[in-house]
């Protein structure tokens, strides 16, 4: 009976945590620690954050993989049945039913130009598409970590799902770091492109937008857009479905339970899911520095290419309707966070000069841009 | 505490984590996922095993057989092991990492090596894998009657179901569509290495549909408004609405001028504060539209009207 005790004891301490751990697994969980702390200390996006930070620390948790089903891979799982939503693509929708709820386009209608700064701004996904590319990554891993540079986190997830699941949890982890980094990346590619004189430009007070032209824009901006792009169907489906509840003015219950308690329920499993998804094996390697760095190289050039575009357009503008081009950083999708900057950078040059709402015209055409990029590349390649 | 108290602590702990070492046998994530039938010239037969797990598994010890009898209950271990083929174990070449396959060779011959099995398949064969106990069955899988030689019966994982393939594909996934996929991947890499052309193809679908809802919207708002302005009740009010922004603006102006003159109270949020108070108190207040609308109803004299316009009173 001794020897009985003594095996299965043996055998049990091998299945622990500590006699399975590699040191990866441990600085893979100081990096979560590290995510919860800048939530928590620095207030660092800590919605995102602190679900991917447990969940990294979840998700490195070591053990044998011998059927007990307890991994987030393994199937039959608990946690494989979280991931679900984010292998199989669908909580990003679900996210994006919660954004239309939420979002309100009046900039946007009140100056459809500003559509096209932000599809200007998707240069940043292309750009970093092609060096990914130099960089030797397949066409596929490509376009899911050029997406980052739309700077949207279920948009990127849901692409990287669909086109290199095997990196994933890098590219979403990448995403939401750099969306939280938006007020440290994008103000010195404004100043650098923009003069003083045409950050003090002074934008035309947006025109009044009628209850039907708001009833009218998730219909027709679903008809044109998945009618030319039907694969971009699941994300902007949702989002202007999540609109059209919100500016129905019938549905307010229903919106309101889309852009909070489901919102919310979908933002701490996708978030704690794709913590877990970053395990040590896949997550340490090289490709993950890569990763990071055409990162940050697909914001700059967000950045720089909405800015750019503003400033081409304000060619062909007459002097009254002139665009002041620290809006053009906002057509990435970061909402409202890269209007936020907008915003602070014409209060810094013009104490008078409030460019809040005209920022959140290319910022939610980002959102549309971004969900458009997807569906291309998803179309081209998936 | 006592140390009688301990021990039955120790015990009730031994006995909770006893039973997670058995459930360690458990190798769910090991499939049987293509098997084809040798041309009995050149081919020999195969069996493909998928490991669909993210972790490595080790085959190892397991034993597969094509025996029916094997599948036997009522047969001993020993009885049923003595039906089925023995992996070998120590060898690094039945790990299978993740979501990887291997491929045994069904030749009839394990002298060959360790992928090779001492039995033959044939059509309407059974295949099945056991664990190292010889009892747990892992999967199993029966060869249809009319698969020919040279093609495979291959599981779609995606879909969960059994299909003959007319190209076979050992050690690779089963996944119909995912082999489409990187079709169109490889096209990619071959004819777009720098991705201009992709850039080039998915700007344009980004900046037609924006363009289109641009173009949509700036007319439908120019028409919006041109269908506002044309009625006379509307364009009315508009006027006053004007009347009032300006109004308003200029109370704006001049709250703002004094504020600035007297360089506020030095904290912003409080300066911004008491100019919301002061606009509030300057501008918050009803606005006559300056219109009356009468609405016709039924009264005497209406009726004296009516009758005087059909000529009927005098």
């Amino acid at each position: 009976m001794w020897d009985f005790i003594g095996t299965k004891l043996g055998d049990f301490i091998t299945f622990t945590g500590f006699a399975c751990g590699e040191w990866s697994n441990y600085i893979m969980m100081l990096v979560g620690i590290f995510f919860i702390w800048l939530a928590i200390k620095k207030d660092f996006e800590p919605l995102l954050l602190i679900p991917i930070g447990f969940g990294i620390i979840l998700g490195n948790i070591p053990f044998k993989s011998i059927g007990l089903e307890v991994g987030i891979y393994e199937d039959n799982s608990v946690l494989n049945f979280f991931y679900s939503g984010v292998k199989d693509g669908w909580y990003p929708p679900l996210i994006f039913l919660g954004i239309g709820a939420m979002t309100d386009f009046t900039a946007l209608l009140a100056n459809p130009k500003l559509l096209l700064v932000g599809g200007a701004a998707q240069f940043g996904i292309f750009g970093a598409y092609i060096i990914a590319l130099m960089l030797g990554f397949e066409p596929n891993q490509a376009a899911g970590i050029a997406i980052i540079g739309g700077a949207d986190g279920p948009t990127a997830i849901f692409l990287s799902s669909k086109l290199s699941p095997n990196l994933m949890g890098a590219i979403a982890v990448c995403a939401y770091s750099y969306m939280a980094l938006v007020p440290v990346i994008q103000p010195f590619f404004m100043r650098l492109l923009t003069t003083k004189k045409e950050r003090v430009i002074k934008m035309k007070p947006a025109r009044q937008v009628s209850q039907t032209e708001k009833i009218i824009f998730p219909i027709v901006g679903l008809l044109m857009t998945a009618m030319i792009i039907p694969s971009g169907l699941p994300l902007l489906g949702v989002l202007f479905f999540g609109n059209l509840l919100k500016e129905s003015t019938k549905t307010t219950r229903l919106a309101k339970t889309a852009g909070s308690s489901l919102n919310d329920i979908v933002v701490i499993l996708l978030g704690l899911t794709v913590g877990c998804s970053t395990q040590a094996s896949e997550f340490l390697t090289a490709d993950t520095i890569k990763i990071f760095i055409l990162g940050a190289v697909a914001f700059a050039i967000a950045t720089c290419s909405g800015v750019l575009f503003v400033k081409l357009m304000n060619i062909f503008l007459p002097q009254h309707k002139k665009l002041n081009p620290l809006i053009g950083n906002a057509g990435v999708s970061a909402v409202p966070m890269a209007a936020r900057i907008s915003q602070n950078m014409g209060l810094k040059y013009d104490k008078h000069n409030y460019l809040l709402m005209h920022a959140m015209g290319p910022n939610v055409a980002g959102v549309i841009g971004s969900a458009i990029a997807a569906g291309a590349l998803l179309g081209f390649l998936g | 505490m006592k140390l009688s108290n301990k021990i039955v602590i120790l015990v009730i702990a031994l006995l909770t984590l006893l039973p997670m070492g058995s459930l360690a046998d458990g190798l769910q994530s090991l499939r049987l996922s293509e098997v084809c039938l040798g041309d009995g010239s050149e081919g020999t037969a195969w069996i493909e095993i998928q490991n669909t797990s993210y972790g490595t598994q080790n085959l190892g010890g397991f034993y597969i057989t094509n025996n029916p009898a094997a599948l036997d209950e009522k047969l001993t271990a020993p009885q049923r092991i003595r039906k089925m083929h023995l992996i070998p174990t120590g060898n690094p070449i039945t790990k299978i990492t993740p979501q990887n396959c291997i491929v045994l060779y069904a030749d009839g011959n394990d002298n060959l090596g360790l992928q090779h099995t001492d039995f033959t398949l044939q059509a309407g064969d059974i295949v099945a894998l056991f664990s190292g106990n010889g009892i747990d069955l892992i999967d199993s899988l029966t060869i249809p009657e009319d698969l020919t030689a040279g093609k495979s019966w291959a599981k779609d994982f995606k879909k969960d179901m059994w299909r003959v393939c007319d190209r076979p594909t050992p050690t690779q996934a089963n996944d119909y569509e995912q082999a489409k996929r990187n079709n169109k991947i490889a096209e990619f890499k071959e004819k777009d290495p720098y991705g201009i052309a992709m850039a080039i193809m998915a700007m344009g679908v980004v900046f037609s549909c924006l363009l289109l809802l641009y173009l949509f919207f700036k007319f439908f708002g120019k028409l919006f408004r041109r269908m506002d302005s044309d009625s006379a009740p509307a364009a009315a009010l508009a006027d006053t609405g004007k009347r009032k922004a300006a109004d308003d603006g200029a109370t704006v102006a001049a709250i703002m001028a004094v504020t600035e003159a007297t360089a506020g109270t030095g904290d912003e949020d409080l300066d911004i504060a008491l100019i919301a108070l002061a606009l509030q108190a300057e501008l918050a207040h009803d606005e006559e539209s300056g219109v009356i609308t009468i609405n016709p109803s039924a009264s005497p004299w209406a009726d004296k009207a009516e009758m005087i316009a059909a000529g009927m009173m005098r």
